[in-house]
């Protein structure tokens, strides 16, 4: 199949669905199909949260198992939990820092060292880029923007077949007015930030 | 994205629209004049979007008390030859059935479209109940889009089966179209024609005995009619993948989807049968495009429906092609489908091997990974709410209490340490439930229901609660807003659907009208008044009820951060002696463990400082 399958797993609250529709509409407008699966309702009360987008000729938007091009991973752990989806060249752009859940501070199955979830993503595909998106987000005095860091990071690792032009362009023309600025940088920081590791 | 897209978009543009956005723009395209609806997940983004452009499209919108009341609204409206719309969870179709059963006797005068968005694999419901069988049931034709362009182009088309029928059509979505998002080109909108006229006539208005007889034969010949519409439809179409293909597939809906991404990745031939006019099934069709193939699938989500009519179809006139369904194909009938499952049903019926890519060079992390299961978000003000419970339970030292649930946000108090839902049914079900519970056991009850829910289906309840005598303590978990769903309006709340000023209804004089025995309002951010008022509520006879109010932290964060006031609160390590007593009891998501501390996270806190005052230290303060 010719898709470019893109896979976002986070925590409800995060923006996934804002940085996965600013994709979706960046390939739109480059006259590619897209179809994206989004979740609503119940499971974004801080629960574990998923965004499928896929671009190109493709009925149903879930990304079938084994297949995504690229996760994009906005917490540690839900990205390794999003490993269902990968191949050995999965691409995997991941967040840094962990969002521990209540059930772990409640005496469920304790929250693994941070290191060794990267350690282990490498050890399953060939492309890893660990991103401290939230620390690159609150330095530029916006936090809220983490979001479009991990964008940003993702865009540089050229699996997303778009340019850096046309993201601009759509988060220009889908951001409220006021903080398009503040989104540009973030994508800058996160193009800048991108680096296998 | 301006949701005002979706009415000002001329004919021909483009938009990449949610299957909910769609549905209204197809809605709107059909020049509907009255909406109303109770929101529920998957449908509610329709909600949304009509409550803030029914203005700017000349539409009339309202939420209802609840799906009921919503469908008669909009039943009535048609009876005035306006064209009308509801729209509510597949669940919500059963608080609606009692009407809903009687239109499709009754009939319409303009358009009527019901949706029902179902929810296999419950994503956010508590059943995957397939209503299907509801188009069945009633005898009212059903329509069943696959994506969001079909969402728009199906829902103008069931507004003119409807008229030409003079029937309501029942529109099925399923949660993967509803919140599917993709391109979608826009037709040409038909003026919102919002008042009509209502002509008298009892003998077809009013369903008294003798006029019913006679409505029900009618109903019968109508649904001949709609399937003479089914046979021709233009919403079902031959769709050939591949050469010369000898199998053909009947299929509809989401498993239209998954079928066609299998046959690609299979790189198999096949011949679909793609409905979407899916009841009156176009039996003829289905009989002539079996004789173009050797042999017939029925690929279904939920319930082998079509399979079933195809098959005994097929039994009475003799066709000798094989027909296999759900267990020729070991298809489930619980949970959604996916291109997984279909690839590997059909993979298997097709003698093609298919291998799991992901299975094959990438394994799952080797141990369990933490679960993340939804929460009471940090700042809830049912937290406080279910500690003062706790907290009042262990002072009076009752035994532990049997907790009747709810539906909405609240319902979260299942998990730990909270542990407060043992029963639930529906929609307002917790009032009945504890009544009971109060009758054919001895333990304390208590019942946990929210403001939207009260007047949903809670009113009622509290009435024969009251008047059977019976005792326990209703929590009416005021959050001044129907949360779950996304913040909607409801009875009790100042505002209309679109924000206008609206008459509330004071929930206090309510329960004090219908006789509760003790009524008291809380705040739940005050845990030891809470707590306090719990003890009394506990100790009281009847039916005694706390009002907890307190606005839903997220539209409070919303204010506070266009203020620009935001406070957190941080423990101080130094005193903190690690007895975690504040994340034992409040299990906030904005709380974790370090190195023996109790420590916010910075980023979560919403500063509603009830860790701080169940710290026993006091070490846990606003951070400076």
């Amino acid at each position: 199949m010719t898709s470019v399958n893109i896979f976002f797993a986070g925590v409800g609250g995060q923006g996934i669905i804002t940085g996965a529709s600013l994709l979706a509409r960046a390939a739109v407008a480059l006259g590619m199909k897209a179809v994206m699966s989004e979740v609503h309702g119940m499971a974004q009360r801080g629960g574990s949260v998923v965004c499928e987008l896929r671009l190109g000729n493709v009925q149903s938007p879930m990304i079938p198992d084994g297949q995504a091009s690229i996760i994009i991973g906005f917490e540690p752990v839900e990205t390794v939990r999003s490993l269902r989806k990968a191949h050995s060249t999965t691409v995997i752009v991941t967040e840094t820092r962990p969002i521990v859940p209540v059930s772990v501070s409640l005496g469920g199955t304790p929250y693994p060292e941070v290191a060794d979830l990267l350690a282990y993503l490498r050890s399953q595909v060939a492309d890893v880029y660990a991103v401290a998106a939230a620390d690159i987000a609150e330095g530029l005095g916006m936090p809220q923007s983490a979001n479009v860091v991990l964008l940003g990071a993702a865009l540089a690792t050229g699996v997303l077949p778009l340019s850096r032009e046309i993201l601009e362009q759509t988060i220009a023309a889908t951001v409220p007015a006021k903080t398009v600025d503040a989104n540009m940088r973030a994508l800058a920081a996160g193009i800048a930030g991108s680096r296998r590791s | 994205m301006d949701k005002h897209v979706i009415v000002e978009g001329v004919g021909g543009s483009r938009e990449l629209l949610l299957g909910n956005e769609a549905a209204v723009r197809g809605a709107l395209e059909a020049g509907i004049g009255v909406a109303a609806s109770y929101p529920g997940t998957p449908s509610s983004e329709i909600g949304d979007v009509l409550s803030t452009i029914a203005g700017a499209a000349g539409v009339y919108f309202e939420y209802s008390a609840n799906e009921k009341v919503a469908l008669e609204v909009a039943a009535a409206a048609a009876a005035c030859g306006v064209r009308s719309f509801t729209f509510m969870k597949h669940v919500g179709l059963n608080v609606a059935a009692d009407s809903f059963m009687t239109t499709a006797y009754i009939g319409t005068k303009a358009g009527f479209v019901i949706l029902t968005a179902d929810d296999p694999s419950t994503h956010s419901s508590q059943n995957e109940q397939d209503n299907r069988y509801y188009a069945r049931l009633a005898g009212v034709p059903l329509v069943e889009p696959s994506n969001p362009q079909e969402v728009k182009d199906f829902m103008v088309a069931s507004f003119d089966i409807s008229e030409q029928l003079g029937m309501p059509v029942l529109f099925r979505t399923t949660t993967r179209i509803s919140h599917m998002r993709a391109d979608v080109v826009f037709g040409d909108r038909r003026p919102a024609v919002a008042k009509g006229e209502f002509v008298k006539d009892a003998k077809a208005y009013v369903p008294v005995p003798a006029n019913s007889l006679r409505m029900h034969v009618q109903l019968l010949a109508r649904m001949d009619e709609a399937r003479r519409l089914s046979e021709t439809s233009g919403l079902t179409r031959v769709v050939d993948i591949g050469q010369q293909p000898t199998i053909g597939i009947v299929t509809a809906g989401s498993a239209f989807n998954y079928v066609m991404d299998a046959l690609e990745q299979m790189g198999a031939s096949a011949r679909i049968l793609k409905l979407g006019f899916t009841y009156p099934l176009p039996l003829d069709r289905i009989r002539e495009f079996a004789g173009t193939v050797e042999q017939l699938l029925v690929v279904e989500e939920l319930e082998p429906l079509m399979e079933q009519e195809i098959k005994a179809d097929f039994l009475s006139h003799r066709i000798a092609t094989p027909v296999l369904g759900k267990e020729d194909l070991q298809i489930s009938r619980a949970h959604e489908l996916n291109v997984d499952i279909v690839t590997k049903c059909l993979g298997r019926h097709f003698g093609i091997a298919v291998t799991d890519a992901a299975a094959a060079t990438v394994k799952a992390w080797p141990s369990p990974l933490p679960l993340r299961p939804p929460v009471l978000c940090a700042g809830c003000p049912h937290r406080g709410t279910y500690m003062a419970v706790r907290r009042a339970i262990r002072e009076l030292a009752l035994p532990e209490p049997i907790f009747a649930s709810d539906i909405g946000c609240y319902t979260l108090g299942i998990s730990a340490p909270f542990s407060a839902a043992d029963y639930l049914l529906s929609m307002g079900s917790s009032i009945g439930i504890a009544a009971g519970f109060d009758v054919a056991q001895d333990r304390r009850v208590f019942a946990f229901i929210g403001d939207s829910t009260f007047f949903h289906a809670g009113l009622s309840p509290l009435a024969s609660a009251v008047h059977n005598k019976h005792r326990m303590v209703v929590t009416i978990l005021d959050n001044r807003t129907t949360a779950m769903t996304g913040h909607q309006s409801n009875p009790s709340m100042l505002t209309g659907a679109a924000g206008e000023p609206a008459p509330a209804i004071s929930i206090e004089a309510v329960v004090k009208a219908m006789g509760a025995s003790f009524v008291r309002t809380i705040n739940p951010y005050r845990v030891e008044d809470a707590t306090a008022a719990y003890r009394e509520a506990i100790q009281a006879d009847g039916v005694a009820i706390i009002v907890a109010k307190q606005i839903c932290s997220l539209l409070l964060d919303r204010a506070k951060r266009a203020k620009g006031v935001w406070q957190t609160f941080r423990v101080d390590a130094e005193r903190c002696t690690g007895c975690l007593t504040c994340i034992h009891e409040a299990a906030c998501p904005a709380m974790y463990v370090a190195q023996g501390h109790a420590v916010i996270n910075q980023d979560l806190c919403d500063g509603c400082s009830v860790c701080s005052q169940v710290c026993p230290e006091h070490v846990i303060e606003v951070k400076r």
